[in-house]
């Protein structure tokens, strides 16, 4: 299982887009938890799946420009 | 305020600037000379902004034609264009264009009318969800929400199009903001463009990739629409004459390489040429330059993958695009960069001056001539016309430096075998969603880019029709484009799949003889020739262009011979390309 974190605009619309890449993934989407921030959104996932797959993941949602910032590792505590 | 919120369609008041105007002004200063589209209620007072400024609003028959000459427009230009279109059924006719730019990476800016703010999501008229209709569609899309971000949005919109990989934008601008009044600041959109930049390429990488390609004993270099883009061709034809590679290409790849280079084999796939199926299958090297791998170009990934994890294939691929990297095949050296650029690093890397595998080289042009000859057999013994004839008819009629675009189906898989290309990026087609209906509207839009160049379409019936209407622009804005209809009475592609994988069930794939093509040009005061000669066919078509005059050619083409070979079956590998008859070759190297 790997964890994905996103920052985004504080906006539907960018969340949509990273929703709908989302759920082309070949990976399960285990959780996801949106939390506000400032003008942020932190968009937390827990994804399961192959490493390519996550991989396919992390690159799409990366060429977002609402992707502000994005990194992926293991599960930890600060999740 | 100014204007009542949703209710006023407010003229224009010259005491103050409203938001339509800032755009205004701000597309000039971006260099947009022209704005395609159709007005309707929601994008009127955008319309209303143009008038009487120095850009050209171009008046489609069709969305779809206006965002298809967009992209036509940006393959020439290289530079987007802005596509206006109003709220509902004008934003949803524009779908089809922007899914076609999204996979061809065409850079282009549609803004789409909205209705006004207060009655979002209450289902007024012509309101339409045009955001989250196209999300997986587009680059970037941004609905504007407040007045101070509009010529903000406009500006990511058309930045983003071209950063990087290009790609389509869309803003939707609701009808209240456009006509309020317009603030004198800016609100920022918060984006992250940077990431678009390409990064240096890694110089160990090239290093490693470079080595690889000295070894190689059959390179090969894959040449993707990228190369167009990133203006890389010198440095494509300079390893491949250092290296002795051959060079294969993609579809939108074709357009990169000029097909008189002796090294150039022709686009490999589904409808490739038999001698550059070979050239890749056979490669133990191969150089992917700005290409995505598709399963159009590889019928399908396995041998390919199996050969590249043992090691017995070495694959470099070089994309601007992280995500490209490994999405389909995952390559032996990736590297992430300008294609330019990190050729032109890697041109310097070659230290050792690697021989020519002649013997290899020989028999890949040997299944070259092997298929000409054939065809060539093939074509004369057809009392009709024969698209693969026809197309050496038109290549003498053209001038070099013709601009040729193409429909979807059987004819343009035949132009993929057998239309030469000289000049980089004079060949538009749409590759990676196969959109009828391409080509009278691009050959429209690169026409109104490049007036001093000749533009050629050719196209099938079937697609002909999707889009004919926007022929009225021919004699409206004087583009005199040259439409070649290999009109077959059939959606022949389709048809040639209904007879080989679905044992001749024919069914919804026929036309009747409606219409009569000579009285569409008619309609459209544009002249027409129906051929019965190749050489009737050729100089009606050079008359035309060396004039700069538009025609209609209609092409009759008999559609039981019309089967276009080679043909990689969907889901077959390259060497199983089912050859046309009397070119008894295998596609299989063997060293002794
Ligand atoms: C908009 C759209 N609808 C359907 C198809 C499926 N399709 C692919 S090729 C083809 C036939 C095209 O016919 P025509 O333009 O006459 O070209 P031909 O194959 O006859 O040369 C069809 C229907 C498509 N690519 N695009
Ligand atoms: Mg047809």
């Amino acid at each position: 299982m790997r964890r994905i974190s996103i920052s985004t605009p504080k906006s539907l619309d960018a969340l949509g887009r990273v929703i709908a890449i989302t759920r082309r993934a070949k990976v399960q989407l285990v959780d996801m938890v949106v939390a506000s921030e400032d003008s942020m959104y932190r968009v937390h996932m827990k994804v399961e799946g192959p490493h390519d797959e996550v991989q396919w993941l992390v690159a799409k949602l990366d060429k977002l420009p609402e992707v502000l910032r994005i990194d992926e590792g293991d599960i930890d505590i600060n999740y | 305020m100014l204007f009542n919120v949703g209710g006023s369609f407010g003229a224009h008041t010259r005491d103050s600037k409203r938001v339509v105007d800032k755009l205004a002004e701000t597309f000039k200063t971006y260099g947009v000379k022209h704005v395609l589209g159709i007005p309707g209620g929601s994008i009127m007072s955008l319309y209303d902004a143009l008038y009487g400024q120095d850009i050209d609003v171009v008046l489609f028959r069709h969305e779809q034609g206006a965002i298809h000459a967009a992209e036509g427009y940006a393959r020439v230009a290289g530079r987007p264009v802005v596509v206006a279109a109003t709220s509902g059924p004008g934003a949803a006719n524009l779908v089809t264009g922007l899914a076609d730019a999204y996979m061809d990476s065409t850079p282009l800016v549609a803004i789409t009318g909205q209705v006004a703010t207060n009655i979002f999501g209450r289902d007024g008229f012509q309101e339409t969800d045009i955001p989250g209709i196209v999300t997986p569609i587009t680059k970037f899309v941004y609905q504007v929400r407040r007045p101070a971000e509009a010529t903000a949005a406009f500006k990511a919109a058309y930045e983003i199009s071209v950063l990087g990989r290009p790609g389509p934008t869309l803003i939707d601008l609701p009808r209240d903001i456009q006509l309020n009044a317009a603030p004198d600041y800016e609100e920022r959109i918060q984006i992250n463009k940077e990431k678009f930049i390409p990064p240096p390429p890694d110089p160990e990488k090239l290093r490693l990739a470079a080595k690889h390609l000295v070894e190689a004993n059959r390179p090969v270099i894959l040449v993707g629409g990228g190369v167009i883009w990133s203006g890389a061709t010198p440095e494509v034809l300079e390893l491949s004459k250092t290296l002795y590679a051959p060079i294969v290409s993609t579809l939108p790849g074709k357009a990169a390489v000029p097909h008189d280079f002796p090294l150039y084999m022709g686009p490999a796939g589904m409808h490739g040429r038999a001698e550059a199926d070979a050239a890749l299958a056979n490669a133990d090297v191969i150089l992917a330059v700005g290409t995505r791998f598709s399963d159009r170009t590889w019928g399908r990934f396995k041998e390919l993958q199996d050969a590249v994890r043992s090691g017995r294939v070495k694959l470099i691929h070089v994309d601007i695009d992280q995500s490209e990297i490994g999405k389909n095949v995952k390559p032996t050296v990736g590297i992430v960069g300008d294609a330019k650029e990190a050729l032109r690093k890697l041109i310097d890397f070659l230290d050792v001056v690697p021989k020519a595998n002649q013997k290899y080289l020989g028999w890949l042009q040997e299944i070259r001539k092997r298929y000409e000859e054939a065809m060539a057999k093939i074509a004369d013994s057809t009392p009709s016309f024969h698209p693969w004839k026809a197309l050496k008819a038109l290549r003498r009629a053209a001038p070099r430096d013709t601009i040729t675009v193409t429909g979807v189906g059987s004819h343009q898989m035949w132009t993929e075998i057998a239309w030469d290309v000289y000049e980089p990026g004079t060949y538009i087609t749409s590759a990676g969603l196969g959109t009828m209906g391409f080509c009278v509207p691009a050959a429209l839009g690169a026409k109104l880019a490049a007036r001093d160049k000749p533009v050629l379409c050719i196209d099938g019936d079937g697609s002909f029709q999707m889009t004919m209407n926007n022929l009225a622009l021919v004699r409206d804005y004087d583009l005199p484009i040259v439409v070649a209809i290999f009109d077959n009475r059939a959606l022949q592609l389709v048809k040639q799949w209904q007879i080989y994988l679905y044992q001749r069930r024919i069914i919804a794939t026929e036309f009747s003889q409606r219409p009569d093509f000579l009285k569409i040009a008619e309609a459209y005061d544009i002249d027409a020739v129906k051929p019965e000669t190749y050489e009737q066919l050729e100089s009606a078509v050079a008359r035309a262009l060396r004039n700069n005059e538009p025609l209609i050619v209609d092409l009759t083409i008999n559609s039981e011979i019309d089967i276009v070979l080679p043909w990689v079956k969907p889901g077959d590998w390259l060497t199983s390309a089912v050859l046309p008859e009397g070119m008894d070759v295998k596609l299989v190297y063997e060293e002794n």
